[in-house]
């Protein structure tokens, strides 16, 4: 079975994040980290790979040149080859063109099972999973907060706020994963020294037959981007007569937090 | 000042440690090696699972192969120290790839190897080095123990002591005299295992620091060793053995007193911006910024003759006499730089909760152990002067 997980690669949450008010995009320079959610979503298809022989973990990225070291890290976390999509075309890509790329890609790399993040860090759109399944026609299980992967079945629980829902579908599928899946692991020296050896193919837009700029589809653009304003000084109440416990009940009650 | 020995495989590697300490070298998990006087073993086999111990082991033995280039190794030990708990841990990696692996790897029999590498590649087999005896440290020539000849190996009476990991140990490689006098061939090396009749751990020893680190007493009355635990299968090559391998001993020291400097100086940086003190932050003071400055300077020097010095040893040249100036060098920088990084933490720079605190206690000893720095600058002297 060759299971493909599919691994934004996102400016690295611990570092501070900033957006570039000419561009509307990220600012990418303070580092690149695999997404976690992607982490935890190569977890589960590295953990049926453990356990079932002849399966192969591919992982795919549509992000930036600088992106390889966090594909390498994916790499020698146990995935068996990669595929890096990469292109001037896509730098700002909305979520329709990424969707349109991932599914290009898809079929150049093949796949019987396809294994996603519910959301990624940065553009946190939450789409892109069901929008590639729908390209390829395939059913897409979304938010799942557990997996059960089988020869020719995946299932799974989505949990709604008043409801655990149970799904599967045959393959293959498109499934998304939520933060409820165990930590993913991480390397060791052997992992990182394995992985220079494995194959990551970095291909083009040209590659795969999409021409980013085709405006006969529709494309969201971004028009305008501003920062958040700063944060106003807030109230301050000082107990200068002993009734400040009863101005602050009244600030909280005023503002609906109690 | 930018290093440039590192490449991206270092850095990702640095990832991996920076993981696990995320995951495994916790505030709980340094308080218990504390409290136990030794860092457990599950963390010790975790470890070695992501190859942050049984770096030095041979490839064909399960390790990381990097035996001769300690690149990785400095990355384990800047990692560790950096994040103010692992220090305990990597004292005791630091015993098995630079102390303990070398002895195997470099000068043991086929047959030592694949009994005993593949074993301290996962760390279900942790070493320790025996020299030091309570009657003779420095001069290393005068210890007594002593391993006599019998049918099929050797009878060893005697005892050590100050050795590290010496508790959790599985296999000890200990210095002892096969022979008469003081001849450098008069001695050898034996493992001495676990649970050897009449091998005895001593008492816990109560040390100014490191206490996460097991130190111990080691004595021996009438343990039969066989043969094939001489280390090399030959008689007399002892002393010339560990001679060989001080070069990696005195250079680990220096790589650690370096990342203890960075790391304190980090931690200084982090304390006085966070610091006020009359109205101001206490990094704002013209003596504190000088200080830092002066910390930060002498980080870029020893790392620039550090890394240097592990270019040397990567090409095999690192001399003895190279690596005593490193050892005594770096670790009085070091001592300078904690005792400045406590003093400008004020009062909590004396509060073990605070890493400098427990850095600069561990420290002391980096100019104590792996040859005096007295005996490191006379081995300095020896070779610029030609004079014993
Ligand atoms: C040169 C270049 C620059 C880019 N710059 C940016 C940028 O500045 N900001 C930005 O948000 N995006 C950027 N992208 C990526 C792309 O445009 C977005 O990933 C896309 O719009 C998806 O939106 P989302 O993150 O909201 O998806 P979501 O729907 O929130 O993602 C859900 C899941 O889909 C998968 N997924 C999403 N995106 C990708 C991807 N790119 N590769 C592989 N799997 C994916 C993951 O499994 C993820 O967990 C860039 C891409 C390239 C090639
Ligand atoms: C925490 C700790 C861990 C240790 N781990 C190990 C270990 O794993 N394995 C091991 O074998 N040993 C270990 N040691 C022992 C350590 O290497 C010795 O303590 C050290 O070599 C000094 O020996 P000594 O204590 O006998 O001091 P001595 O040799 O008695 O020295 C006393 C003083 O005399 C000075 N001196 C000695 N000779 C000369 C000279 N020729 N010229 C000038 N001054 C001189 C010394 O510098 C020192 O100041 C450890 C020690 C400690 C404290």
């Amino acid at each position: 079975m060759r299971i493909v997980v599919l691994v934004k690669v996102v400016p690295d949450t611990n570092a501070e994040r900033t957006l570039s008010l000419e561009t509307g995009l990220t600012e990418r320079a303070t580092g690149l980290v695999a997404d976690e959610i992607g982490e935890r979503a190569l977890e589960a298809a590295l953990t049926y790979a453990d356990a079932h022989e002849g399966t192969e973990v591919h992982v795919l990225t549509v992000g930036p040149a600088e992106a390889t070291a966090s594909i390498r890290k994916c790499l020698a976390m146990g995935a068996a080859s990669a595929t890096h999509v990469v292109d001037d075309g896509l730098v700002g890509a909305d979520l329709g063109l990424t969707a349109e790329v991932v599914a290009a890609a898809l079929g150049r790399v093949g796949y019987d099972l396809v294994v996603a993040g519910n959301q990624s860090t940065d553009g946190m759109g939450g789409v892109l999973p069901a929008m590639v399944a729908e390209h390829l026609g395939l059913p897409s299980l979304t938010n799942l907060a557990a997996v059960d992967i089988a020869d020719a079945e995946v299932s799974g629980t989505r949990v709604a706020d008043d409801a655990a829902v149970s799904l599967s579908a045959p393959l293959p599928a498109v499934v998304s994963v939520t933060e409820a899946l165990p930590d993913p692991r991480f390397p060791g020296f052997k992992g990182i020294m394995a992985a220079k050896k494995k194959p990551l193919e970095v291909i083009s837009l040209a590659d795969l037959g999409i021409d980013a700029d085709d405006l006969t589809t529709s494309r969201s653009i971004m028009l305008a981007v501003d920062a958040r304003p700063p944060r106003g000084a807030g109230v301050k109440i000082t107990d200068d007569d002993g009734e400040a416990g009863v101005r602050l009940a009244a600030f909280l009650a005023e503002n609906h937090l109690i | 000042m930018q290093r440039d020995i590192y490449d991206e495989d270092h850095e990702a590697f640095r990832e991996v440690v920076k993981e696990f300490v995320k995951r495994y070298v916790t505030p709980e998990k340094a308080r218990q090696w504390d409290a136990d006087g030794e860092v457990d073993r599950a963390t010790m086999k975790a470890a070695a699972e992501h190859g942050i111990v049984g770096l030095s082991v041979p490839e064909e033995f399960g390790g990381a192969g990097m035996l001769m280039d300690y690149r990785f190794r400095s990355v384990v030990n800047e990692e560790l120290i950096r994040s103010g708990h692992g220090s305990a841990l990597a004292g005791a990696a630091g015993i098995q790839d630079d102390l303990a692996v070398p002895y195997l790897a470099h000068f043991g029999t086929d047959a030592q190897k694949a009994k005993w590498l593949p074993k301290m590649a996962t760390a279900e087999v942790l070493g320790a080095l025996a020299m030091t005896e309570p009657g003779a440290g420095s001069d290393l020539r005068g210890v007594r123990t002593t391993a006599k000849k019998v049918d099929g190996g050797y009878v060893v009476n005697g005892a050590k002591t100050f050795i590290s990991s010496g508790k959790t140990a599985d296999i000890v490689v200990t210095f002892v005299k096969t022979g008469e006098g003081n001849r450098p061939d008069a001695f050898s090396l034996l493992i001495l295992e676990d649970g050897m009749e009449g091998f005895e751990h001593g008492k816990k020893l109560h040390k100014m620091g490191f206490p996460g680190h097991d130190t111990a007493e080691l004595s021996f009355s009438d343990v039969f060793v066989p043969d094939e635990n001489l280390i090399g299968g030959v008689e007399g090559r002892g002393f010339v053995h560990l001679m060989m391998n001080l070069p990696l001993e005195r250079l680990s020291i220096g790589a650690v007193a370096a990342a203890v400097g960075e790391a304190a100086l980090e931690w200084t940086l982090d304390y006085t911006t966070n610091r006020e003190a009359f109205g101001k932050q206490v990094v704002d003071f013209q003596n504190t910024r000088f200080r830092l400055a002066e910390m930060a300077t002498t980080v870029d020097v020893m790392w620039a003759y550090i890394d240097r010095a592990m270019n040397l040893y990567r090409k095999g040249e690192l001399s003895a006499d190279e690596a005593a100036k490193v050892k005594f060098w770096c670790t009085e920088r070091e001592w300078e730089i904690l005792d400045q990084g406590v003093q400008l933490h004020g009062g909590y720079g004396y509060i073990l909760e605070y890493p400098i605190a427990r850095a600069f206690l561990d420290a002391r000893v980096h100019r104590i152990y792996g040859g005096t720095n007295e005996v490191m600058r006379e081995i300095v002297a020896r070779s610029i002067t030609g004079r014993k």
